[in-house]
């Protein structure tokens, strides 16, 4: 089966982001298929390369960043959300005359016609929130 | 007030479920302008308000003092972006002794319907 996840839940803050990833291993693992990740509202968050997680927890924003360049995954983090919460990518922070952009590796950000497109072309889509 | 849910569904088409209060925190907004979205990209597009959900469509509702755009009023534009297909779950309005008088939009289903409108929904976003 082929999935969109949409990720709305921040990492570290509630579960959604955790079990997302977890789900994402599993799918994956199972032979299943993932056409898009989609991250929105807080879920930008995930995206971000500022976050640093204690030695003895794990690095949620760098996990997804390594699940995405092991499986080559399409992730999209929404551009309205991301800008409003402070994540950025270089090009926008130049932009938007910020001091750099902090888009975590394997992201693009672009628009909910990303998610529209995810949601018409995936068999199932699962959110996380 | 049970409208016929639709039957059969197309292969493709997206049902956003709309299960918090409208303000307090982001979901209703940036869920409504995912719906928005889809209806603006040409999607077959239902909008479902459940639990917390149903106060979003309340009328009247003011937001000024808190400095947020109204959810409500956001939510009439659903029409205009073609997204007509507005579902409001009534265990949920009686529940908050809410009536059809109270709301701004959408037609009233009962629990078959939720449940037949979830089961058949090919993709489904939960905001």
């Amino acid at each position: 089966m082929n999935f969109t996840l949409l990720i709305l839940g921040p990492p570290y803050s509630t579960q959604a982001s955790s079990s997302a990833l977890r789900f994402a291993r599993a799918a994956l693992a199972s032979g299943h298929s993932i056409y898009r990740l989609f991250f929105y509202h807080d879920g930008v968050h995930n995206a971000s390369t500022q976050i640093t997680a204690p030695q003895d927890e794990s690095n949620l924003p760098q996990q997804w960043s390594e699940l995405i360049e092991q499986h080559q995954l399409d992730s999209v983090v929404c551009i309205a959300a991301a800008t409003r919460r402070g994540v950025l990518n270089e090009q926008e922070a130049k932009r938007l005359g910020k001091a750099g952009g902090n888009l975590s590796d394997g992201h693009e950000v672009s628009g909910l016609g990303q998610l529209v497109d995810a949601s018409l072309n995936a068999d199932r889509v699962i959110t996380f929130g | 007030m049970d409208k016929q849910a639709t039957d059969k569904p197309e292969d493709k088409d997206i049902l956003l479920v709309f299960r918090h209060s409208p303000y307090g925190n982001a979901l209703a907004r940036e869920g409504l302008e995912a719906a928005l979205a889809c209806g603006a990209m040409g999607a077959k597009t239902s909008v479902l308000y459940i639990n917390e959900g149903v106060w979003q469509l309340l009328e009247p509702q003011d937001s000024r003092a808190i400095d947020c755009k109204n959810q409500a009023a956001m939510a009439s534009a659903l029409p205009l972006y073609d997204v007509d297909a507005i579902w409001v779950d009534e265990d949920s309005l009686k529940q908050r002794c809410l009536t059809s008088a109270d709301i701004n939009a959408g037609k009233i289903i009962g629990t078959a319907h939720v449940q037949k409108l979830l089961a058949t929904s090919k993709s489904i976003l939960s905001f």
